[in-house]
């Protein structure tokens, strides 16, 4: 029943918000309904035993094999646990850099919060897949509504270029509920169950990889991402790369990995070899960009990559730093979008030409910066620098020339960090008229950077939650035939 | 053990509660309280340092504080190891440490930033300590990149200056390149040993036979590392940079501390460089070119920093040689008395910029030596150290040096005694352009504050008498550090020195009489100097290569760096807009071109829907009809 | 009710479903044919009476009641559709001084 309430929370606070309008209190009641969510997903943390849990099963179309079941496991745990944390700063925002009618926007991201849950929880694939584009549709509208420059162009394009991966998933789905043995049943146990032939998985890996590969997004499905990135207000981005981004890794492991377990390994080099380009094109390309929003949008595909790259080594190292990972690149995410977002509201834009010296008038927020740009260099003791060690060693039990060039990447990662931080702080004070970070600012960033070094410093706290379900994992890879 | 527990966790901690403390408290803390408070906390660090070393009873302490990472098969605990050798280090940061602390509460005095500068020189002694006291190479690299971090910061500290942040940028990102041995280092030795903790590493790599391809590796990455850190050939450009840092920076961070720690981890593992001949030739001849470049760039420099950045490349470019032949303890004995002297330098060199009000120009200096004193004096007997003039420190860990490599490889040797040379040459054309003559600057010179000149008094003596740690046996000495690092873990300080007492002093009395000569030289060409020519122009093109610091910044700019842009540039241009763009702008392309052709179904005409529908339904009535 | 079930049964189910086919042929073709849109409605009616009949026939044949509701609920669904088709009849009238299904195609964006 709580895997009921953790979607029906989030649903019923956004259609309050969309009927009812309370202009003033939108913002309360949509930070109180995602710290509900939040107390929620830590009491299913606290309880959590090590095995998984079906929470809630019912049949639905069961010709078709599509049943509402709920439930989690680890890996989806700490996905809720990633969605449970961020939301509320995500949600949190708004009250600084408000874009557009309150009660809109947060009923949006409720909804899209609702969605995102249920994706998470699905032990179905038509339900996942229900999620997976569900959580697309208020997106559109608060990238459509309250975006940048060109909105409309590329809302539509971004629009058309998922919906035309989550087709492939469709498609992929209803291959694999026909093969299963009547009655069908879509359940992710039942299809992990079923073992496809290899030539079989050999193209149906690339048909589901598609969706999440354009989500993620990895090489050369990417162009969407820095330009709605950039489009996108505050919120919107930090949805997209925060958490939305994490679905596709997530799909990667409940879909390609439990189904079509022979067909990964047969493209796994090919894909390594992708998501590796893609990691070290980004973050050759984010040096020389002008724009910080364009920048980060860039940085953020280069950890997606590399974090792709790692899932695909197939050992411990490599999926438990992944998993690792994803939490703190949604940190990291919205820490830094946040403050994108606050600078640019000083200085009137995203574009380097307009920052600059900003930290003669702003000490205190120029510290904090320095903070997530330790995290975003993956600086020992921070959150990050687990994850990529553990990425590494990954990549290095994988082969050590991949392991090379993924290591290469936190030289670029400090090339482009430091100069970006040089270009909004440092140099010469440009007297442009702006406010230190207040205390507003300050109640938002230092949770998130507590996180980021309590996490860095004791980073077991997650890394045991993973534990079990990726040796699991791992053992059902080594047990196929 | 309690109490070496908690005292070894003291060490670390205090200069971590003062960072946090004066970085927080940064706008509260008024006048020196921001300095002393940052003194006091490494001061009592290097207390508790002493009371660890002098409880050592000669065994390897583990100081386990909780599990780290813990994944899988993985197990890395956050720990400490006391033994010899992380001892001697924790005494050289902490107490090089706290002198510099005391003398940046004068030198800083008037910077408004002065509490900011404070805690970030605690972070800098908190990473350092952890970086010398982890016992396995990721707690070490916690403080690798945290000595990184705030050298960036550091060095750029007075961040308005453009230049300045690009220094510290070059640094850290120098540094990067380094760290991507490392890493690759440690996550080699992992999937090898299983382990990363020092003490089982090196029972595991020291079973191992000499030359293996994996220890040779793994030798050769963790050296890349070093190279990083320690401003060796090829990656050593940032450190002459990094003298856009205050000074009492430069002396802690880019002389005494941070640059040893790539020497520092090289020692640490020894047992496997041992193993790893091929890696070892390396470093004795990567060393020995790094001593001779670092010696004739300081040769043309005229910035007083500068100068002593190069002198500081080519110091340890004499102890990664020493290192090279395998003599560990006598590299580690260079460190400390480099330590001693350096600083000295650098401080003295602050007090002289200090007095200046901020000349660092050598030219524009002179006829100094009457003035400030206590500076004056205290320089000359750091410079007599660094150009070995014995009895001082220098004399003896030079000599210990020279005479293990030339054990190892004349040619190495004949190369460092060359370079010994030019080092004299350009420490006494600094010492005697700055302090002797006349005075050919402008502004009005002064002794610096007794705060200042403490330390420098303390860091003359330590200069002086440093040798005293080692006197070898030829002088009736019984080379007391080198047993002493001996009782370390590892096993340092294996090396068997195998010269005849004759040679030996044959040795010494080669390079010192070379020195000496090259004094006199020295004083005769800058001696009484009052006016000074220093036109590049009209230097033969050796002396103009050289002077422009063999052209290695502008060789890595038009190598890397513009390269670099340049690819960043195009991979824009031609990845995104031809390749991944067309992509996405394809798919819409393509939907709208298939609903360009749909929609001509829709003639608006009601009898061809009508048609449309009944032509369906036949159609599906005849496919039920014969496909049933 | 059994005499008229057995009056239906007096003819046999061959010809019910001739007669219905060619009910609904006239009336398809009329539809496809005509362009007045009286004429139309008017074959949509003769259509849905041709498939009525065939249901009650068989319906009777079967002694199975459900095919004559099943008639119940295309009366009344043919009810609304005259309803609204006459009520776009009107409009058209009104608007375009034409009965021809043509100038329907206005509708298209």
């Amino acid at each position: 029943m709580e895997l009921l309430a953790l979607i029906l929370i989030p649903l019923l606070a956004g259609a309050v918000l969309l009927f009812a309008r309370p202009e003033k209190a939108a913002r309360g009641i949509a930070l109180v309904s995602t710290l509900l969510s939040l107390a929620l997903v830590l009491w299913l943390w606290y309880t959590w035993t090590g095995t998984a849990v079906t929470g809630i099963s019912h049949d639905w179309v069961p010709a078709w094999g599509m049943r509402f079941v709920l439930g989690y496991g680890g890996i989806g745990l700490l996905m809720l646990i990633l969605t449970g944390v961020l939301f509320p700063f995500i949600i949190g925002t708004g009250y600084k850099q408000p874009v557009g009618d309150p009660s809109l926007v947060n009923a949006m991201l409720l909804f899209t919060q609702a969605a995102l849950f249920g994706v998470f929880l699905a032990q179905n694939a038509f339900l996942f897949y229900i999620f997976f584009e569900l959580s697309l549709v208020p997106i559109f509208f608060l990238l459509m509504f309250w975006g940048g420059e060109h909105k409309r162009a590329i809302t539509v394009r971004f629009f058309l270029y998922t919906l035309l991966g989550g087709l492939a998933l469709l498609f992929s789905i209803a291959y694999v509920t026909l093969q299963t043995p009547a009655p069908h049943s879509a359940d992710f146990a039942a299809l992990a169950a079923l073992h496809l032939p290899m030539s079989t998985q050999v193209w149906l890996f690339w048909t589901m990889f598609l969706a999440f590969a354009i989500k993620m997004p990895i090489f050369p499905f990417h162009s969407w991402q820095p330009e709605t990135y950039t489009m996108a207000p505050t919120q919107g981005t930090m949805v997209l790369s925060a958490v939305m981004g994490k679905m596709g890794l997530y799909g990667i492991i409940v879909f390609l990995f439990a189904i079509v377990p022979e067909g990964a390994q047969h493209w796994s080099s090919v894909v390594i070899g992708l998501s590796l380009f893609g990691a070290l094109y980004a973050g050759v390309i984010a040096f020389r960009q002008n724009d910080l929003k364009r920048m980060i949008a860039y940085s953020s595909m280069s950890h997606l990559g590399l974090m792709c790259a790692a899932l695909f080594t197939w050992n411990t190292y490599g999926i438990s730093g992944t998993l690792y990972q994803m939490l703190a690149h949604g940190v990291l995410m919205i820490c830094l979008f946040y403050i994108v977002g606050a600078v640019s509201q000083r200085t009137g834009s995203t574009d380097f030409s307009s920052m600059g010296g900003l930290k003669t008038r702003m000490p205190r927020f120029a510290l904090l910066f320095m903070f997530v740009t330790a995290n975003a260099i993956a600086l020992p003791l921070t959150q990050s620098f687990v994850g990529e060690w553990l990425i590494y060693n990954g990549l290095w039990q994988w082969d050590n020339w991949t392991a090379f060039a993924g290591v290469v990447l936190i030289v670029l990662g400090a090339i482009y960090m430091l100069y970006a931080y040089q270009r909004v702080m440092l140099g010469p004070d440009r007297e442009i008229a702006v406010t230190d970070a207040d205390d507003e600012e300050h109640f938002f960033l230092v949770p998130l950077i507590a996180i980021t070094l309590v996490l860095g410093v004791f980073p077991n706290v997650i890394l045991h939650l993973v534990d079990g379900p990726v040796q699991q994992l791992l053992n059902s890879f080594t047990s196929l035939p | 053990m309690v109490k070496t527990d908690l005292l070894a966790l003291l060490v670390p901690a205090l200069p971590l509660l003062g960072a946090i403390i004066i970085g927080f408290g940064r706008r509260r803390l008024k006048g020196n309280t921001a300095g002393m408070l940052g003194t006091a906390m490494v001061a009592l660090g290097f207390v508790a340092s002493l009371l660890l070393f002098l409880g050592h009873d000669g065994e390897t302490h583990i100081v386990h504080l909780f599990s780290w990472i813990h994944v899988g098969a993985m197990d890395i605990p956050f720990a400490f190891q006391i033994d010899a050798l992380s001892l001697w280090m924790m005494l050289i940061v902490t107490g090089i440490g706290t002198l510099i602390h005391l003398y940046s509460i004068g030198y800083m005095h008037d910077d408004p930033r002065v509490a900011t500068f404070f805690a970030q020189l605690n972070l800098f002694s908190f990473s350092m300590l952890l970086l010398v006291m982890g016992a396995n190479f990721l707690v070490t690299f916690i403080g690798w990149e945290g000595v990184g971090l705030c050298s960036y910061l550091l060095i750029g500290f007075w961040y308005t200056t453009p230049e300045f942040n690009y220094a510290g940028r070059k640094a850290f990102v120098m540094n990067r390149i380094g760290d991507i041995g490392m890493v690759l280092a440690m996550a080699l030795m992992f999937y090898q040993f299983g382990t990363l903790t020092y003490v089982d590493v090196m029972k595991q790599g020291g079973m191992m036979a000499t030359g293996n391809p994996l220890i040779v590796t793994a030798t050769l990455l963790l050296f890349l590392g070093a190279t990083g850190k320690s401003a060796q050939l090829p990656l050593l450009t940032w450190l002459p940079d990094a003298m856009a840092g205050p000074t009492p920076v430069s002396a802690l961070i880019h002389a005494a501390t941070m640059v040893t720690a790539g020497i520092f981890l090289v020692v640490r593992s020894s047992v496997l460089f041992q193993l790893a001949p091929y890696t070892q030739d390396i470093i004795l001849w990567v060393g020995v070119a790094t001593a001779l470049f670092g010696a004739t760039v300081g040769l043309f420099q005229n910035d007083i920093k500068k100068v002593l950045a190069y002198s500081t490349v080519s110091q340890l470019g004499y102890m990664f040689a020493a290192l090279g032949v395998g003599a560990y303890s006598a590299g580690m004995f260079h460190v400390t008395t480099h330590a001693f002297f350096k600083a000295l330098l650098f401080l003295g060199a602050g007090s002289v910029i200090h007095a200046l009000g901020g000349e660092q120009d050598i030219r524009k200096m002179g006829g100094l030596k009457g003035v400030t004193k206590t500076t004056y004096m205290t320089f000359l007997i750091a410079t007599l150290a660094i150009a070995g003039i014995p009895p001082l420190s220098g004399f003896f860990s030079k000599d210990g040096i020279l005479a293990s490599t030339f054990a190892e490889s004349p040619l190495a040797y004949g190369v460092l005694v060359f370079a010994a040379m030019l080092t004299a040459f350009y420490m006494f054309r600094l010492l005697f352009l700055t302090f002797f003559g006349t005075y050919r600057g402008k502004a009005h010179p002064h002794e610096s504050p007794k705060v200042m000149t403490v330390p420098l008094m303390v860091l003359a003596v330590l200069s002086a008498i440093g040798g005293a740690l080692n006197i070898p046996h030829i002088f009736g000495g019984h080379d007391w550090l080198k047993e002493f690092l001996g009782t370390a873990a590892d096993g340092i300080g294996m090396e068997h020195l195998e010269l005849s007492a004759n040679t030996e002093w044959m040795l010494m009395a080669l390079s010192t009489t070379l020195v000496v000569l090259t004094i006199w030289y020295t004083w005769t060409l800058f001696g009484k100097k009052t006016t000074l020519d220093g036109d590049t122009a009209d230097m033969p093109f050796l002396k103009r290569l050289i002077a422009k610091r063999w052209m290695l910044d502008e060789l890595y700019a038009s190598l890397f760096e513009k390269p670099y842009g340049w690819i960043s540039k195009h991979f824009f241009s031609i990845g995104e807009t031809k390749v991944a763009v067309p992509l996405t702008v394809g798919t819409g392309k393509a939907a709208l071109g298939l609903g360009e052709w749909l929609r001509k179904v829709q003639t608006g005409n009601t009898s061809f829907y009508l048609f449309g529908m009944m032509a369906g339904v036949v159609i599906l009535l005849i496919i039920t009809y014969f496909g049933g | 009710m059994e005499n008229v079930m057995t009056a239906i049964r007096v003819v046999p189910l061959d010809h019910y479903l001739i007669l219905s086919f060619l009910l609904f042929s006239i009336g398809m073709v009329g539809a496809l044919v005509r362009r007045n849109i009286i004429i139309v409605i008017m074959c949509l009616e003769l259509m849905l009476n041709s498939v009525n009949l065939l249901l009650v026939a068989f319906s009777a044949y079967h002694s199975d009641p459900g095919g004559q509701i099943m008639v119940f609920f295309i009366m009344l669904v043919a009810a609304a559709e005259v309803t609204v088709g006459l009520a776009i009849l009107v409009l058209l009238k009104r608007n375009t001084d034409s009965v021809d299904m043509n100038q329907l195609n206005r509708l298209k964006w």
